[in-house]
């Protein structure tokens, strides 16, 4: 069964030729996206003509529940986003479904923490990313606690992936917890979650 | 997607890779405050001697009332139906897809109407009054003479144009660049306005002399020679808040305040479905509301109420060769060109802006129809580079054009020639708006509109309660004679756009229908965005 769902990242600049190339592969572009990028979406969306494959292209930016920043990211990535980018994708997100969590597990259970190969857990990129931003570092740590309460409570997850799962689990968010944080982030997180600490995201519709 | 049921607590089982939308709460409330645009307040005040009797603060009040309950109506469709097209969208779908399409076309009509109108607008009271004052003040002819021909047809229609293009260029830009400049117009003009009231207050307490800057300027004894004027024209001076005057001028504010209700053009774009448009169009109608008032008191209270009136009365003379108009008092009680400059961007930034919400309005329901194929489907055509709606942007500059031409060089058409138009769309929206909660009742239940108070939908009680000064306001664009809202020629176009409106759609879906394409089936889904 192919990919049903596949994300890609690329530079703003190259928009058109990447609406050309999905075009000579006979893929339609979503006309929610479509004509909402007048607006300022930094985002692509194309449908596969006869099979169930949607392909998302983020530009520059992946603008969701929070923004994760790949301008200066793009230039070291060599066939895929690292592995810590990958994860940020995941921690970003407030609304977090059981896929979303058994993607987490695929990830931690298998990446070691530290060190700053493109197949290891990045901690300055994280740094970088989470100490700046509160709301972001917030739904990270929630989602980080999430993965491990669900993980537990799996009974299919091997006993291994699970052991690793939750200590990386723990280990990222003592890292991030502990950070020092920048007079913004001290800021925002004493008005805490009273305000919307993240942006809606909607659902992508087509009829 | 997993369907299982989460096992643990705020796990979701919907998507969780939709889109953000880009159009924030507080650039939707500048957008509203545009398209009610403060500055129609030059003209609003100038009417005032034809209303002997009225009190603008009253009526601006009462007017805001009805206006923040049309603006729920409005704002709760939108909730409904978050997708970009305007009253399109919502009445298609719910009333008939006729009545859509009518209702629709007609806006957008008076819109491109008033995209070029306002262009004049931005040349009679903008420019002119500034170079104007300006030239009075530094005692430049040059200055004096660039503000008189700003008044001509061909200076209306020279800087009119330009700003027709520029603003259908920027929207054309896409609509990112479109909310950044407004941000910061719309600041600029907000400044303005304060520093303007700021001034009038000033006058009002007696720290700034209007009597003696306008006599410095237009010669001794030349404050009372207007007011002397006024009286040998028995004009009614004296200051009093009677009813029937007060609620008859409530035509004037109406045609400002009722107008942030055009943001649903771009539902689909604008965050917080739930609660973003409501803050966006009754938070823009309040403040509007606040400022206008604020311009009134204290405008009428610097220049003497008495004055004020005298100077607007049809046939009196200034002494000056300045219009009666509230940013020309400004500068006069400013008596300085730096604060005659400062005192004018509320009206020289606000105007551009007004033209901004007519054009993005009437692109996105021309854009609308071609998607849904009840116009040609090049309408429907999006900017390969920007990804605007640009054939149907095009439209309506040119449509503003010809709008521009009418208005500057023959008398056919007055500042209020649409509000019967409009008010006729909006009654039709809030008429809808009574009887959806309980016609759609599924869809309303399971809405973010579904507010209720004592147990009645707010929708209806908010349609109930806009509906008696849409009735009103109709009435009155028929009797009032004033500005010519009533003219034969007004009267036989909103009649004639009705009446193409009806036959457009009938004859596109009939023309559709030979071709083995069911346009009626577009009705029965939501657009897009």
């Amino acid at each position: 069964m192919p990919a049903q769902d596949i994300d890609y990242v690329a530079p703003l600049k190259d928009e058109k030729r990447i609406s050309e190339l999905f075009g000579r592969l006979e893929y339609a572009p979503d006309p929610a996206v479509a004509y909402s990028r007048e607006y300022g979406i930094q985002r692509l969306i194309f449908h596969h003509p006869s099979e169930p494959i949607k392909v998302d292209v983020f530009l520059d930016v992946l603008h969701m529940a929070h923004t994760i920043d790949f301008r200066k990211r793009l230039p070291e990535m060599r066939t895929t986003a690292t592995i810590t980018d990958l994860l940020l994708a995941k921690l970003q997100i407030h609304e977090i479904t059981e896929k979303d969590l058994q993607d987490l597990v695929a990830i931690l259970a298998t990446h070691d923490v530290g060190g700053s190969g493109e197949e290891t857990i990045d901690l300055d990129r994280l740094r970088q990313v989470l100490t700046n931003d509160w709301g972001f570092e917030y739904t990270a740590v929630q989602n980080l606690k999430k993965v491990g309460q669900w993980v537990e409570a799996n009974g299919k997850v091997p006993p291994s992936t699970r052991a690793a799962t939750v200590a990386r689990a723990q280990e990222l968010t003592s890292a991030v917890t502990s950070w020092p944080k920048g007079l913004r982030w001290r800021m925002r997180a004493a008005v805490g979650t009273r305000l919307r600490w993240y942006e809606e995201v909607e659902e992508v519709e087509r009829k | 997607m997993s369907t299982k049921t989460p096992t643990v607590p705020g796990v979701f089982t919907r998507a969780s890779s939709g889109l953000v939308r880009q159009v924030g709460t507080l650039d939707a409330v500048y957008y509203g405050v545009m398209a009610i645009t403060v500055a129609y307040m030059v003209f609003i005040v100038a009417a005032l001697p034809n209303y002997p009797g009225a009190s603008i603060e009253w009526s601006t009040l009462i007017t805001t009332v009805g206006a923040v309950a049309l603006g729920i109506v409005y704002a709760l469709f939108a909730a409904v139906y978050p997708r970009s097209g305007g009253e399109y969208v919502f009445l298609s779908r719910t009333v008939h897809p006729l009545v859509g399409f009518v209702i629709s076309f007609e806006q957008t009509f008076w819109y491109a109407f008033y995209f070029g109108v306002n262009g004049a607008f931005f040349a009679i009271y903008g420019l002119s009054p500034l170079f104007t004052t300006l030239g009075l003040q530094l005692k430049a002819t040059a200055l004096q003479n660039l503000g008189d021909w700003f008044s001509t047809p061909l200076g209306e229609f020279v800087a009119g144009s330009a700003m027709v293009l520029l603003i259908g260029g920027l929207v054309f830009r896409g609509m990112r660049g479109y909310f950044r400049f407004q941000r910061w117009g719309g600041t600029i003009a907000l400044g303005s306005t304060l520093l303007t009231i700021l001034l009038f207050i000033l006058g009002t307490v007696g720290v700034l002399h209007f009597q003696q800057a306008f006599d410095s300027l237009a010669g001794s004894g030349a404050y009372q020679k207007v007011i002397a004027g006024a009286q040998a024209q028995h004009q009614v001076l004296t200051w009093s808040t009677q009813l029937g005057p007060t609620l008859n001028f409530m035509i004037w504010p109406a045609f400002s305040l009722l107008f942030s209700v055009n943001m649903v053009s771009f539902s689909g774009e604008i965050k917080n479905v739930r609660r973003g448009q409501l803050i966006g169009i009754v938070g823009s109608m309040v403040v509007s509301a606040l400022l206008m008032i604020a311009l009134t008191f204290f405008g009428r209270h610097a220049v003497g109420t008495d004055w004020l009136i005298a100077a607007s009365t049809p046939g009196n003379k200034l002494g000056l060769p300045l219009a009666p108009y509230l940013n020309n008092f400004a500068a006069i009680l400013a008596n300085n060109p730096v604060m005659t400059i400062l005192v004018s961007l509320w009206v020289v930034l606000v105007i551009p802006y007004a033209l901004g919400s007519n054009v993005i309005y009437g692109s996105r329901a021309i854009f609308a129809w071609g998607l849904d194929g009840v116009a040609p489907s090049h309408a429907g055509d999006v900017s390969e580079r920007y990804h605007t709606p640009a054939v149907a942007i095009l439209t309506m500059v040119i449509a503003a054009e010809i709008a521009l031409a009418i208005f500057a060089f023959t008398p056919w058409v007055a500042i209020l020639s649409g509000l019967l138009g409009f008010s006729l769309a909006f009654l039709v929206v809030c008429l809808t708006g009574l009887a959806f909660p309980f016609w759609h009742r599924d869809t309303f239940t399971n809405s973010p509109a579904a507010i209720r108070w004592g147990g009645v939908p707010l929708m209806t009680i908010a349609a109930i309660v806009a509906t008696p000064l849409l009735l009103f306001l109709i009435w009155r664009t028929f009797v009032d004679q004033t500005y010519g809202a009533s003219t034969p020629i007004s009267i036989v176009v909103n009649i004639v756009v009705f009446v193409l409106g009806i036959a457009w759609f009938l004859g596109i879906r009939a023309f559709r229908k030979q071709r083995g394409v069911d346009v009626d089936r577009q009705f029965k889904e939501i657009p897009v965005e």
